[in-house]
């Protein structure tokens, strides 16, 4: 056989060496530059400091308040996120899981907020559904008597938006995944579970969450890489206001790169970002894999 | 006809909490039919007559969003046709044949999917400015290629594992060339699933935007940043703004319901076995 | 080289891992003859097969068609054509297009390909079909498509891993009728997978019962039938399968259930204990013999299987006469002492 493995080999590597080198150039280097970075002072604004900076860097993150500060914000914001995701989406999904004529209607409903830009969907949240006087957020509770609100200038409403905003533009991936997965359950579990005498609430906890699991852990692992990374939403709404109340990591690293052009303090902030998202990535993948 | 009911009932609740969801995209339809002082009414007009000047302002005139349009364009059909002309082979080869090392490479694709826009932003951001390759075509394409190649081979090897390997047998025994078994046997039955990558990274092109506002200037302008030609500090030019971004999104909504089905498919790999289409 | 289709097989030894799952195969299968692998699941037979077409690797042995050794050639280099238990049909080609493909890779002429597809449908009766794609054909339909994708290229050597386990059980014996006149017709040597004993009795010229990764025994259909060497060749045969009971020699006397088998002296006496194998059409009920109590009986119109308890084991009685048993009730077996198997209960071997 060994003619013939070696030319899978050689056809193989044909194949995928392209892809590699590019995949090398383009993420690979850039975050070789970006590690080398965090470990030099690279201030536009104070060129004279310029050079190798070693663990200042990292020291100065560590005594950073807004860097603890943002990384709680950002913690909040995704398990906020990524909770309210999955439980809207559960309870959307079981409840159109019964009209099966319907679905697709919800499908492709479902599918307008996600494919819509992220800088979109903030832009419209904070023009049309949370100014104050003028948004139909604020119209609507204004209506029912719960009188108007700084949505997206009073420090933790501003907070709770940019969490709703992501809420509503990703609810839909969950509600669509744990649809397709529920529809794809077998009815004659559930039948035997019936003659067994188990009740409807009995049936949900014992068989269909189980069997769900790896849709729940899909949406999990996804959904939380994006509100790591997410940026544009929160940047059209609230620019990380105000002041830096909506600021997760991820926009404070924007704003000491490129608005205080202090680019080696901004690339340690990214350094650590990359770091937190492997490790949520690898421990939520290992998970994953324990089933 | 207490099924029947209860059907209703629950088609009503749902088709409600429906709409209300999408509320958002709705009233933005509305209120870029509006003119800019209809807008400003409040409570807001359901009820007013329709104006088509704010599309032709975003279209014609000097707020013009048609060249943004264009660089969008572009480079995403570009990164597009780039990606899958790097992935397919790369994803066959993983998927399917041995390769020395197949896990190892394979987990370093999957990391590549981790990196975190923000860290590639800021090197990227003085790696390109050192070639002086900011604000051009091709650093745009290059950096859109980070976040597209990675999630296209994993999308392909995914659908490509679907193929049983008897039919791969079959063609060998054929006397089939692995090349033509390639091109002839494989590529045929993931039709389905190249369109999946096809639409996920054009859209995941299109709508980027951390990248596009730093790594473009004034010749490149991907339409996610020509929304901001409508907000200033003075005003903003909410009709306008919504009729802009309403064309910017046009592509991807059609796509989004045409290629519904695909999204879906895409969307439930690997957390629904069978791609959750019963 | 004259392509007769000579197969030999020579010290195959596999490994999965720590696993042995070919131990020592040895076979020769002559040109033009139906020879069929015959086991249970995981027997190795199946791998065997995928081995001689080049598509698993052996760690150990040497394959030699008409005398070359074509261990180290790749599948498509050995002039073999085989039939999938999946049947493995390009689902985007149209049933002419999936057995025109092997021309076509074979860079066929065009006008040739026609004629040489259209030949081989009629052969398998498919000609009306060959417009249509697989999704659109039944299980029977689909076989023939594959039966004919193989046979288009008029190969030397033919496999077939299982090709009618998936169908339904009618279909499968008639298609098994049309199997061997098939293979009669092309003069192909053919290797035939399969699990069920009755299809590799029927179709084949000789056997190779596989147990365990080893080969038990080769012989032709009558002989693994009269002449098992082992006992588990001689269980796996029949249908029903062979009974095998426990049984004692004393004084040159067999005796079974303390009750001494009429006409049988043996002179072996190295053996106190001793199985012994008779086949359920050579027991019968009588007035005397070994005792016996009826646990179930099914009919199958034209004969009877009485499932009875000796000795707290099931002992099947084939019968074709229709008296009137009970169940539950004692009664006596008689064993028609001239067909009866002796085996070693250590090793399984025949005495």
């Amino acid at each position: 056989m060994n003619a013939s493995s070696q030319q899978e080999k050689s056809f193989a590597i044909l194949l995928v060496s392209p892809s590699i080198l590019v995949l090398l150039i383009t993420t690979t280097f850039p975050i070789l530059y970006l590690i080398w970075s965090s470990f030099q002072n690279i201030n536009l604004s104070m060129p004279s400091n310029d050079g190798f900076a070693g663990l200042e860097n990292y020291i100065e993150m560590f005594n950073d308040k807004q860097y603890w500060k943002s990384f709680k914000l950002t913690i909040v914001y995704t398990v906020s996120t990524v909770s309210l995701q999955l439980l809207i989406g559960l309870g959307l999904a079981l409840l159109v899981l019964k009209i099966p004529k319907a679905q697709w209607l919800f499908r492709l409903m479902a599918i307008l907020p996600i494919v819509l830009a992220p800088v979109v969907v903030g832009l419209f949240w904070r023009t049309l559904m949370l100014t104050p006087d003028f948004g139909i957020v604020d119209f609507f509770t204004q209506s029912i008597g719960l009188g108007s609100y700084a949505w997206l200038s009073e420090p933790k409403l501003a907070v709770f938006s940019v969490i709703l905003i992501h809420t509503w533009q990703w609810t839909p991936f969950a509600f669509l995944v744990l649809l397709a997965s529920l529809a794809s359950l077998p009815s004659d579990l559930y039948e035997a579970a019936k003659i067994d005498r188990a009740s409807a609430l009995k049936r949900f906890f014992y068989i269909t969450l189980p069997l769900i699991r790896p849709a729940i852990i899909i949406i999990v692992i996804m959904r939380s890489m994006i509100a790591l990374s997410a940026y544009a939403a929160i940047y059209a709404a609230t620019r990380g206001g105000p002041g830096t109340a909506t600021e997760i990591l991820n926009l404070y690293a924007y704003r000491t790169s490129f608005l205080e052009v202090n680019f080696g303090y901004g690339s340690t902030l990214a350094v650590f970002i990359l770091i937190v998202t492997i490790s949520v990535a690898a421990v939520l993948y290992s998970i994953r894999r324990k089933k | 006809m207490n099924k029947k009911i209860r059907d209703y009932i629950l088609t009503t609740l749902a088709t409600f909490i429906m709409l209300i969801w999408i509320l958002p995209l709705i009233w933005s339809v509305f209120v870029s039919l509006k003119s800019e002082i209809e807008v400003l009414a409040y409570p807001p007009n359901i009820f007013f007559e329709p104006t088509l000047n704010n599309f032709k302002d975003a279209i014609s005139g000097s707020l013009s969003i048609v060249s943004e349009l264009g660089d969008s364009f572009l480079i995403a059909t570009i990164t597009t046709i780039f990606t899958l002309l790097l992935s397919i082979p790369a994803a066959y080869a993983l998927a399917r044949l041995n390769l020395f090392g197949k896990k190892k490479l394979g987990f370093y694709v999957l990391a590549t999917q981790m990196i975190p826009p923000m860290g590639l932003v800021i090197p990227y951001y003085l790696i390109l400015g050192k070639f002086g390759w900011l604000d051009t075509y091709h650093g745009m394409i290059i950096v859109y290629m980070t976040f597209s190649l990675p999630f296209a081979i994993w999308l392909m090897v995914s659908f490509m594992e679907d193929i049983p390997r008897e039919m791969e047998e079959a063609a060998f025994l054929d006397k089939a060339s692995r090349m033509k078994t390639l091109l002839f046997i494989i590529l045929p039955q993931v039709k389905g699933g190249i369109a999946v990558t096809t639409i996920f990274t054009f859209m995941n092109a299109w709508n980027e935007f951390l990248f596009a506002v730093q790594l473009s200037g004034n010749k490149v302008r991907p339409v996610t940043i020509a929304m901001y030609n409508f907000v200033s500090v003075e005003q903003t030019l909410w009709a306008k703004l919504c009729a802009a971004a309403l064309i910017a999104m046009i592509p991807v909504i059609i796509i989004g319901i045409i290629g519904n089905n695909h999204i879906i498919k895409g969307l439930t790999l690997g957390a629904v076995k069978g791609g959750g289409r019963k | 080289m004259s392509r007769k289709g000579k197969i030999e097989l020579k010290n195959i030894n596999k490994y999965y891992g720590k696993v042995k799952v070919l131990d020592d195969v040895n076979l020769e299968i002559k040109p033009n003859e139906f020879f069929a692998f015959l086991g249970p699941s995981g027997s190795g037979k199946t791998t065997t097969l995928r081995i001689l077409a080049g598509l698993e690797e052996l760690d150990k042995g040497k394959i030699l068609f008409d005398d070359l050794d074509i261990t180290n050639t790749s599948p498509g280099s050995r002039d073999i054509a085989m039939v999938f238990q999946s049947y493995a049909l390009y689902p985007h080609m149209t049933v002419f297009e999936n057995i025109a493909f092997p021309l076509k890779m074979d860079k066929v002429a065009k006008n040739k390909i026609s004629d040489l597809v259209k030949q081989s449908a009629s052969k398998v009766k498919i000609e009306h079909l060959l417009d249509r794609k697989p999704g659109q054909l039944s299980g029977g339909q689909q076989q023939r498509v594959a039966l004919a994708r193989a046979v288009v290229r008029q190969p030397k050597i033919f496999l077939l891993d299982e090709p009618l386990s998936n169908l339904d059980a009618k279909l499968r014996l008639e298609t098994r009728v049309e199997l061997k006149n098939l293979q009669k017709s092309l003069n192909v040597t053919t290797v035939y997978v399969t699990h069920d004993q009755e299809e590799a009795m029927t179709l084949s010229n000789r056997i190779a019962v596989f147990l365990d990764g080893k080969i038990m025994q080769v012989g032709t259909p009558n002989e693994i039938f009269n002449n098992p060497k082992t006992l588990q060749v001689a269980s796996f045969i029949g249908n029903p399968p062979m009974n095998l009971l426990e049984a004692e020699i004393m004084n040159n006397q067999l005796i079974i259930s303390g009750v001494k088998i009429k006409n049988y002296e043996i002179k072996k006496d190295n053996f106190k204990k001793i199985i012994v194998g008779i086949r359920p059409g050579e027991l019968n009920i009588s007035n005397d013999g070994i005792p016996a109590k009826i646990y179930l009986i099914e009919q199958l119109g034209d004969s009877t299987i009485m499932n009875l308890i000796i000795n707290d084991k099931i002992v099947k009685l084939k019968s074709t006469e229709n008296k009137n048993f009970k169940e539950n009730s004692q009664v006596f077996v008689n064993i028609n002492s001239d067909k009866i198997y002796l085996f070693d209960p250590e090793t399984g071997l025949r005495i």
